[in-house]
């Protein structure tokens, strides 16, 4: 797949992370306490509530991670696009070369393959005589 | 049993009347299917219809029938024949009368639109402007593709954090945010659909470039096949007619060394029958003295299994000749 697909490939697959992150954040994100909130005090959590906690910590640490690194994809495909170093017009004449270039390769090719057709061709017609009885 | 006659006028009339409605039914309900519309395309149909029913006759008709200007001339000869009156021959039937198809329409000019498939399309493929709603983020005119590129993926990074502070802060306001990071999404696309022509252009120079290397390459092989074939019968002939005529085969030298030849290769070919007499051609083969015995024994160890009976070295030097002869592109 050439670079500018898989270039816009990864942007839409941004773009779906993006709405994943933030529709999962919206939906599973623990509540608050109140007093965390109010009097600033850290909460008092049962075991449960801490794992729960750790296992939010680690997906949200995986979400992130993903926006991270599809942006990073993403940079990295741009610095390895090709060069855009023609200029349109450039590029037709470049073409209008390779064009005429190409035609006179193609009547080469042809005249050496008429030549090789030719040599056999005429090769047997002398050998021949070589095999066959001739009286002189 | 027997029937009454007046049974019988009844059967005759239900008969009649039952192949009535057949035939009607036959009018009215087709076997197959009609062809698709497009065939109309090709056809002078109404020109046909006419020629075949407005006259009403059928192609046999005299002089009445017109032939459509689609028609095939073997066919209009064959129809103007039947009209002169009796000069188509009587044992050949009629050519079918095929109307000549139409020819295809032209192509539609650079610049103008064709209808496919029911929808209008432009013969030229121009990116169209992203539009007055949705405003150009990077400059227009020439850029630098990768700097405009760069910065519009950090930008939706960015306003990718600032729409989740946007979240915990104000949620009611995320609106402005996500127009802000669709609209950076959809000048990426933009800039990237721009350089299609450009990769389209790319793509054909590197094909192009891969196909003159190929051809190049071809013609050096061609090159260097009929350079080895020639350089491999030239040294054939040369040593054909450098050998000296007392060192060349006989009878008995052959069978023997067919002999050999046969009794350690069970494959080798049958003995060949070759006079020892060279009539007229001794004095020719001299030509040049060999320049050492073990390059006489080579030689005549390739030249084992030909036939030199009735050699003349003429054709021998014409072929030579030829070789130098044949044009060299």
């Amino acid at each position: 797949m050439d670079l500018l697909t898989q270039l816009q490939d990864k942007l839409d697959h941004l773009f779906l992370v993006f709405g994943t992150c933030i529709g999962v954040l919206q939906r599973d994100a623990p509540p608050s306490s109140f007093s965390e909130v109010m009097n600033n005090q850290p909460p008092q959590l049962t075991q449960e509530q801490l794992t729960n906690a750790d296992n939010w910590n680690s997906q949200t640490k995986h979400m992130a991670l993903q926006v991270i690194e599809t942006t990073k994809l993403i940079e990295s495909i741009i610095e390895s696009l090709p060069g855009f170093q023609r200029t349109e017009n450039e590029q037709y004449q470049r073409l209008k070369a390779l064009n005429h270039e190409s035609k006179l390769l193609q009547q080469q090719l042809q005249d050496k393959e008429n030549e090789n057709d030719l040599f056999v061709d005429q090769s047997p017609k002398q050998v021949n005589p070589l095999t066959t009885n001739q009286s002189t | 049993m027997k029937l009454h006659l007046s049974q019988k006028n009844d059967f005759r009339e239900n008969f009649d009347q039952k192949r009535r409605e057949m035939t009607e039914n036959i009018t009215t309900i087709s076997a197959f299917p009609p062809p698709p519309p497009f065939y109309k395309l090709y056809v002078h149909y109404n020109a046909n219809t006419a020629a075949t029913t407005g006259t009403g006759g059928s192609s046999s008709s005299n002089n009445s029938a017109v032939p459509s200007p689609a028609m095939p001339p073997v066919a209009q000869s064959s129809m103007s024949g039947g009209g002169s009156g009796g000069t188509v021959s009587p044992m050949l039937p009629p050519p079918p009368l095929l109307p000549a198809p139409l020819p295809p329409p032209l192509p539609p000019q650079q610049g103008s639109t064709y209808v496919q498939f029911g929808q209008n399309y432009a013969t030229t493929d121009v990116l169209p402007p992203l539009g007055e709603e949705t405003p150009q983020l990077y400059p227009a005119g020439d850029i630098e593709p990768i700097k405009e590129l760069k910065k519009l993926n950090r930008s939706i990074l960015f306003n990718y954090l600032q729409l989740l502070e946007t979240l915990i802060e104000n949620p009611s306001t995320y609106k402005t945010k996500v127009d802000d990071i669709s609209l950076l999404f959809i000048n990426f696309h933009h800039l990237l659909n721009s350089y299609r022509p450009h990769q389209a252009r790319e793509t054909l120079i590197s094909i192009m470039t891969e196909q003159c290397n190929q051809k190049k390459l071809n013609i050096e092989k061609l090159n260097n096949s009929l350079e080895q074939a020639k350089q491999i019968l030239r040294e054939t002939l040369n040593a054909i007619i450098q050998k000296p005529i007392d060192q060349q085969p006989t009878i008995n030298n052959v069978n023997q060394t067919n002999n050999n030849i046969n009794n350690n290769n069970p494959f080798s070919p049958p003995p060949l029958s070759i006079s020892s007499h060279l009539p007229g051609s001794t004095t020719n083969l001299h030509l040049q003295s060999s320049s050492s015995t073990n390059q006489q024994q080579q030689q005549q160890q390739q030249q084992q299994q030909q036939q030199q009976d009735g050699c003349n070295p003429n054709w021998v030097s014409n072929y030579l000749n030829l070789l130098s002869e044949i044009p060299r592109v």
